[in-house]
């Protein structure tokens, strides 16, 4: 993954971007604002090594972690 | 140049004062002739009413009635001679045996009148012309549609004559009800466009959209009812007909009175019927006048080959690449063996069939019948044969493309057979990148496109995507007509009884 | 004309049927294995009180707020800055939640029909369609599910064929080991089923005069049915071996096996799967995209509908290495975590939402 899927985020933000251009122009400032930092942020997370970061499902594991011996078989 | 001729004849341009007519008669006629300069076809005939006041008419050869002007027009008039007794204005009416008589008060109408077939006429010392119900021209014969026949049932179809089409209608329909509004669109052809629908059992909004939707039209000319197809339908980019279009008097009235909407235009024997659902094109006239056992049975058979018609080459290709596994062991032999020479992969030998077929298709459509059918033995046969005797294609995707072109035949309306056709193409790409996954994701692709058109604001899957049990009984089954009770449900608000209920013959009723 | 985009209940019906079962199917067989052993045809009944609760929730909010999409009403009960907090988990929870579903989707696919296939290609195909569906509405949503669902629900019945190898014996002897493991076995089941919550995403755009009670019972009936069956035959065919196989369903297609011609009908699976997964993972997206939508009061949801995509495929990898991760993932989170949005959250938000209701009452009485 690496490198590949940063690049596949940012040429699809990038056609994203363009293809609602139209429509930005027609929005109030808070909504394009939104949709600018949406975009920033996935382009942002895919810069990491994103399966290998701590992330998501080790803040549900720690968190639920006090119930875990009612699964456990 | 275009745009700027078209520009030229829309509404919106200030249009220039209308010229009242004068009461001298040879400025009139100059002005007309300036107007109609270089029209060979328009015949002006001078003559005197009772042998004094001169008079002119005007009209357009081969489209009035010859001998209805000189027989009831020029013959009467120029043989009275009380004019000075009643005047001219009583002595017109009195004498001139025409069925529609109008006055007309500038010289634009009478030429607008006269470009419509009328006979216009023209008196020294009057400010008014008369235009003359006496329009008249050839026409095809009314035959039987060569686009929707049916076993059984009427045998009548629409010609290009809008009158005549719309008396069809008004013979099938004979309510007040029945509402048939005018618009002209095209600004050099001025189309006679008629909006037909029934008071009370079509949504008035529904009616009002249409209406409005034409009147937005801006052309300069409507040669076809496709060309306001084009310019109403609610989804430019859709390969999929929203408007259903018809030959058949019987299927607009059998519409007209499901509460949809028909368009009916001159020159074209097409009618439009709008709003449609998907299901829609799935219905023919003849299933209506079957035993709705036999047209249920069919019905199933026609979505079963509409799915054969999309997806069969597609499936082919898919297992064939991807998912040798699919196939029954013993069956897998056979198709293996076949293929054994056949230099291409699967993807290309089913579109380069797929192609070849349209083609052949295409070809034997143009050309005059005798070809057509030599076309397609060449084609169909020799071609066929000898490419599976060569190696070139193998003998299974032969018989997938035959089968496939049967079923896309089973669709009762030609045009949506046509945008299934045309999917299959698509449909073969993906399944020859992806296998199956390509296939679900075509359908899925499909299905979002189709659930989100609409026809005139009706969804276009309208009754089977929203499952009401009642909508079915004209779906999936036909259901006999004494269970049909209520009218399909479209949009808005509509009167939904159809037929009083209870209605199930048995022999205990007598 | 805009009362067409209205659902039905069917509509209604069709869509959490597939929200809940677009990857139950696969995943809770196997997971509710391990605890129940030959008690898995029982998993699926306690379930039925969680999606009781979340679809009662669900009804009862949307008629005190009608008309609100969840994160508007939890605004409006919890205040401004509480109801942005609980707002922003709700988005996350649906963004996290279709990402894991994507990429059950994605590993299920690949590594069971298209091996060469990348990953990302597949979660982003679907995606990318999910995405249209969402920005097309709430009722393209519904209708498609409508159009989908019989091509979800129709391969199912091929599992009769499989009547020759069924064994009844290992059903035998029932509840060995007595409730406890079956209560455990139902703990995945039942956050599958409070899933259903999510219909009060589409709520607001429902017909008037649909008797929500009654469709919500019916589809929640059906689930149950369909996933009862699905373990039925899992046990009946595989018996003690249902545990080790990683997706039971497929193997009991493979099975398969009339007059050596109807054979390898894992085909169907496939075509059931993707159709499943697409329902499901529009139905999370719309509610993602609604919730970021309304969490910062947009005035066009459609606009934030692709960026939230993108959102969604990181989401389908961030700390997800491989299937065994997601597997265990399903086995020891997604147990507490996804009722606690889809049920626990609701109910304290109905308990919430009455007292302020009551409250109001008491002091406009003095008044009026």
């Amino acid at each position: 993954m690496g490198k590949w899927f940063f690049w596949e985020v940012a040429i699809a933000a990038v056609i994203i971007a363009i293809s609602e251009w139209k429509r930005l122009q027609e929005q109030p400032g808070k909504d394009r604002i939104v949709f600018l930092a949406l975009l920033l942020a996935g382009a942002v997370l895919s810069f990491l090594n994103l399966p290998d970061t701590p992330g998501p499902t080790s803040v549900m594991a720690y968190v639920f972690k006090p119930l875990r011996p009612l699964v456990e078989p | 140049m275009v745009r700027y001729r078209m520009r030229g004849s829309a509404k919106t341009e200030p249009q220039p004062e209308p010229v009242p007519l004068s009461a001298e008669l040879a400025r009139n006629e100059q002005w007309i002739r300036s107007v109609c300069s270089s029209c060979s076809d328009v015949v002006y005939r001078p003559f005197k009413i009772g042998g004094r006041t001169s008079a002119l008419l005007i009209f357009v050869d081969g489209l009035a009635d010859d001998r209805g002007i000189e027989d009831f027009v020029i013959a009467p008039l120029m043989r009275e001679d009380a004019l000075e007794a009643i005047g001219l204005q009583e002595m017109l009416r009195q004498k001139v045996e025409a069925s529609d008589a109008s006055e007309l008060e500038t010289l634009d109408e009478c030429v607008v009148r006269l470009m419509d077939g009328y006979p216009i006429l023209l008196c020294e010392g009057e400010l008014n012309a008369l235009a003359l119900g006496l329009a008249k021209w050839e026409m095809r014969a009314v035959e039987e549609p060569a686009g929707e026949s049916a076993v059984r049932g009427p045998r009548e179809g629409f010609t290009e004559t809008l009158r005549i089409n719309t008396s069809q209608i008004r013979r099938i329909i004979r309510s007040p009800k029945l509402k048939m509004d005018s618009v002209r669109i095209g600004g050099y052809t001025r189309t006679h466009v008629v909006v037909a629908y029934i008071q009370g059992v079509a949504d008035a909004a529904i009616v009002e959209e249409v209406k409005s939707r034409l009147s937005r039209i801006q052309a300069d000319g409507i040669l076809e009812s496709v060309y306001i197809e084009e310019f109403i339908e609610d989804n430019p980019y859709s390969p999929f007909p929203q408007l259903l279009d018809t030959e058949r008097p019987d299927v607009v009235c059998a519409s007209l009175l499901e509460g949809r909407v028909a368009i009916l235009t001159e020159g074209s024997p097409f009618a439009l019927v709008a709003p449609i659902t998907f299901s829609s094109l799935m219905q023919a006239a003849e299933d209506y006048y079957q035993r709705y056992i036999f047209s249920t049975f069919i019905r199933w058979l026609r979505y079963f080959f509409l799915m054969i018609s999309l997806l069969l080459p597609s499936l082919y290709v898919a297992v064939l690449t991807f998912h040798q596994e699919m196939v029954p062991s013993s069956l897998l032999f056979s198709m293996a063996s076949s293929r054994e020479d056949v230099p291409f992969p699967a993807l290309v030998e089913a579109i380069l069939m797929e192609v070849s077929f349209e083609a052949l298709r295409e070809a034997g459509l143009r050309l005059p019948k005798q070809i057509g059918s030599a076309v397609s033995i060449v084609g169909a046969l020799v071609v066929g044969e000898s490419a599976v005797q060569a190696g070139l294609v193998s003998a299974p995707m032969v018989i997938v493309v035959a089968l496939t072109g049967i079923a896309s035949c089973m669709i009762p309306r030609y045009v949506a057979s046509n945008s299934i056709r045309m999917l299959r193409f698509p449909m073969i790409f993906l399944a020859g990148t992806l296998g199956l996954l390509g296939i679900m994701m075509g359908i899925i692709a499909l299905v979002l496109h189709l659930s989100s058109l609409r026809s005139i604001g009706l969804p276009y899957m309208a009754s089977l995507a929203t499952p009401r049990v009642g909508e079915w009984k004209d779906v999936l089954i036909r259901a006999p007509w004494w269970s049909m009770t209520k009218r399909p449900r479209l949009t808005g608000t509509f009167d939904q009884r159809r037929l009083a209920p209870g209605q199930k013959p048995s022999k205990n009723r007598g | 004309m805009s009362n067409n985009d209205k659902m039905t209940g069917v509509q209604l019906a069709c869509v959490m049927y597939s929200t809940v079962l677009g990857t139950g199917f696969i995943t809770l067989p196997t997971t509710s294995y391990q605890y129940a052993r030959n008690g898995l045809w029982l998993t699926m009944f306690p379930g039925i009180l969680t999606a009781l609760i979340s679809m009662g929730c669900a009804v009862k909010l949307s008629r005190m707020y009608p008309g609100l999409s969840p994160v508007a009403y939890i605004k409006r009960i919890l205040g401004r800055i509480p109801g942005f907090l609980v707002g922003l988990l709700l988005f996350l929870f649906c963004l996290q939640a279709a990402g894991v579903t994507v990429r059950q989707y994605g590993d299920f696919v690949t590594g069971s029909f298209m091996n060469r296939t990348p990953l990302t290609f597949v979660i982003a195909s679907i995606a990318l369609l999910a995405g249209i569906a969402v920005r097309c509405g709430a009722g393209v949503i519904a209708r498609s599910a409508a159009l989908l669902t019989p091509i979800f629900v129709l391969p199912l019945l091929l599992l009769v064929l499989l009547y020759p190898h069924l064994e009844f014996r290992y059903l035998f002897p029932p509840l060995e080991r007595g409730i406890v493991p079956v209560l455990k076995g139902s703990l995945t089941p039942q956050a599958w089923m409070s899933e259903v919550y999510l219909i009060s995403f589409f709520l607001p755009r429902l017909a008037s005069g649909v008797k929500i009670g009654r469709w919500a019972v019916a589809s929640i009936a059906a689930i149950v049915a369909s996933m009862f069956y699905v373990n039925l035959f899992s046990i009946l065919l595989l018996g003690p071996d249902t545990g080790s196989k990683l997706v039971t369903i497929l193997i009991a297609f493979r099975y398969i096996n009339v007059a050596d011609f109807f054979e390898n009908m894992e085909a169907f699976l496939l075509a059931m799967w993707v159709v499943g997964n697409f329902v499901k993972l529009a139905v999370f997206y719309y509610a993602a995209s609604m919730s970021c939508s309304e969490l910062f009061r947009l005035r066009d949801y459609r606009l934030i509908v692709f960026p939230v995509g993108i959102l969604i495929l990181i989401f389908s990898i961030w700390d997800l290495p491989s299937f065994a991760i997601v597997a265990e993932q399903n086995l020891l989170v997604a147990p507490f975590w996804v009722p606690t949005m889809m049920a626990v959250l609701p109910g304290l938000l109905v308990i919430a939402a009455s007292i302020q209701w009551r409250r109001r009452s008491l002091q406009s009485r003095p008044n009026g």
